[in-house]
């Protein structure tokens, strides 16, 4: 039997250059769906992980088969729950790309009717959702994800979005930004997803990246700064919230976050859900904290301030640092 | 101080008919690990079973290690799902001591000259003794025959033997003979997991205690390991690379850079590889 993903296999006698690019201009073509559970769902950082179910005949043509976990969507509160309420799932869209014969995902997206989510895998964790309904929805008209491989913005680059494997210049703004590499000394905008981000002057309601690293300069806030691997916050920001960040931390005025990881030098002001890692000194450190250890601040003899770790009895000690470091790997920014 | 690369590909799932192929990612950092080790620490090798060496020849990679490829096997018996990084022991059988073992996804950014002077062994960090992962030997099924040597603690912190550094021969084949041996003895298990760091990461530090000798870690805090700036290991990071090409993209990139920066003549090789090219 042939069966409905069969186009996607090499026809005999095509060549693998011939099938990269068969592949890689096909539009993007519904593959799955995304099931929402509001237990899923941070309304703090507007951030959704979905359940995802792939056609299990389209997934094994992959070189490496899609899970089911650790994909997520950015959306607001009321959107979160309209969706939720729905009582079925949300198609999703793949783009492929073949590389060498290979077959990969390009980019993923949600459909709610007309809306596209941005999905993307970051490994998050996710609860499966009770009671899986599978039932005809309404598909968009087109989903074009067609991307530009080596668009670039430079200098300077203002506008609703920009999205590019590679964006430096020295004034970036935008309401959507996303780009594997973004460099500037201006960066400024309420959404901007990057793996490698850096910049003297950054301001914004929404920031994630997998490597932020060197965030510098005199003037530093974000709503929301999110970064599996956040190294070097310098500047003196006068608000910083950080969730997921491991790395070291040196010198502000103000750093809060859910969760961070690393050493901190800084001397102002601290305070977290969850944090781990050595630290040396704080003037003021604050923790309502109940996860994994306690840290609460003491003021020391020269003025200084020391930590104060308590392991929380209901779950081993490190078992969190543990995992987020094999998940994460380490010492990806020396790279 | 030599180091050595393994690859052995039967755990990657693919039927022996089919080509093993290195994913562009994972090529990307091995290169990257081997420029490095080479300039700071010493001449390296690769131990490749027959379809991993097949992989580096045809794409002319065989000079990038300057004690060449060495072509290696592991018996039928050994279970690749379940001891999937068993191929590291049989090539650890077959180096010549003192050496150091480093995973394909590991770099070594700097000279160890210093710390592993005077060592016996030598690990990049140790590990909590948690039940989930390291169970209670007990918990093993073993064929007739088998039992754990008396004289071992099964009380000592696991060792992470993504860098390994064993100084002789003798207590090498040591190690290697009790986790083979541990390998062969086991009864057909689903569990991909506690077998396999049992062989791997408890056996050693036992080992080591049994012959008095000591093990230096370079991290003994896990969170250390986030502050030092010696290793890079992508570890599970490997997870998001497979399913988000944004990253992926970003990953090689940054690594070819740093290549072109700091190692050139490696480069010029990775630039010419088929699976980075595109990157270049």
């Amino acid at each position: 039997m042939a069966g409905r993903f069969s186009w996607l296999d090499r026809s005999e006698g095509e060549s693998v250059a011939a099938y990269d690019k068969r592949i890689n201009e096909l539009e993007a073509f519904h593959s799955g769906y995304a099931f929402l559970s509001y237990e899923n769902y941070c309304p703090e950082f507007a951030a959704f992980a979905v359940y995802t179910v792939w056609n299990d005949e389209f997934n094994k043509k992959l070189t490496d088969p899609l899970p089911e976990g650790g994909f997520m969507i950015h959306c607001d509160e009321k959107r979160a729950i309209e969706m939720c309420t729905s009582g079925h799932g949300f198609p999703v869209f793949v783009k492929l790309l073949s590389r060498l014969g290979r077959l990969y995902v390009e980019s993923y997206v949600m459909a709610d009717k007309e809306v596209l989510f941005d999905l993307y895998f970051n490994g998050c964790e996710v609860k499966k959702p009770e009671g899986l309904v599978f039932m005809e929805t309404e598909l968009p008209k087109s989903v074009s994800l067609l991307r530009t491989e080596d668009d670039t913005l430079r200098s300077q680059s203002t506008g609703s979005c920009g999205r590019s494997s590679y964006i430096s210049g020295s004034f970036l703004r935008g309401s959507f930004l996303r780009g594997s590499y973004i460099k500037g000394s201006f960066i400024k905008g309420s959404y901007l997803r990057s793996s490698y981000l850096r910049g003297s002057y950054s301001k914004g309601s929404f920031l994630a990246g997998f490597y932020t690293s060197g965030l510098s300069g005199s003037y530093l806030t974000w709503f929301f700064g999110g970064s599996s691997y956040l190294k070097q916050l310098f500047g003196a920001g006068s608000y910083r919230n950080v969730i997921f960040s491991g790395g070291s931390f040196r010198a502000g005025s103000f750093i809060r976050g859910s969760y961070m990881s690393g050493s901190y030098t800084g001397r102002y002001f601290l305070t977290g859900s969850f944090y781990s890692g050595s630290y040396h000194s704080g003037s003021f450190i604050y923790g309502g904290f109940s996860d994994v250890m306690t840290v609460s601040y003491k003021p020391g003899k020269d003025g200084e301030a020391a930590w104060e770790h308590e392991p929380n009895r209901n779950r081993q000690e490190g078992a969190v640092v543990r995992r987020l470091i094999e998940e994460l790997g380490y010492g990806l920014d020396l790279i | 101080m030599n180091g050595f690369y393994s690859l052995w590909t039967r755990p990657s799932g693919e039927g022996e008919d089919k080509d093993f192929a290195m994913q562009d990612y994972e090529l990307a950092c091995l290169l990257l690990s081997v420029a490095s080790y080479e300039r700071y620490n010493g001449r390296t090798r690769l131990y490749a079973d027959k379809r991993a060496g097949a992989f580096f020849m045809e794409r002319g990679l065989e000079e990038v290690f300057s004690r060449g490829i060495c072509e290696f096997t592991v018996p039928d018996d050994i279970d690749p799902k379940v001891f999937w990084a068993g191929g590291k022991l049989y090539a650890l059988s077959l180096e010549e001591m003192p050496s150091v073992m480093v995973d394909t996804d590991l770099i070594i950014w700097k000279s160890l000259g210093r710390q592993l002077k005077d060592k016996s062994v030598a690990v990049i960090h140790r590990e909590e003794l948690n039940p989930a992962i390291y169970p209670d030997p007990g918990s093993f099924r073993m064929k007739q025959g088998y039992a754990f040597p008396g004289s071992w603690d099964f009380n000592i912190r696991p060792a992470n033997t993504a860098m390994l550094y064993i100084k002789d021969n003798d207590f090498r084949d040591c190690y290697v003979e009790e986790a083979v041996r541990f390998m062969r003895s086991i009864e057909h298990t689903e569990d991909n997991l506690c077998p396999m760091v049992f062989a791997e990461q408890r056996i050693l530090p036992m080992c080591a205690a049994q012959r008095g000798l000591s093990i230096y870690s370079f991290c003994d805090r896990l969170e250390g390991l986030r502050e030092q700036d010696m290793f890079t290991h992508l570890w599970g990071h490997k997870n998001v690379f497979k399913f988000n090409m944004d990253e992926r993209r970003s990953f090689i990139r940054r690594c070819l850079l740093r290549l072109e920066r700091d190692f050139p003549q490696m480069y010029k090789k990775a630039a010419e590889v088929a699976e980075l090219k595109a990157y270049a």
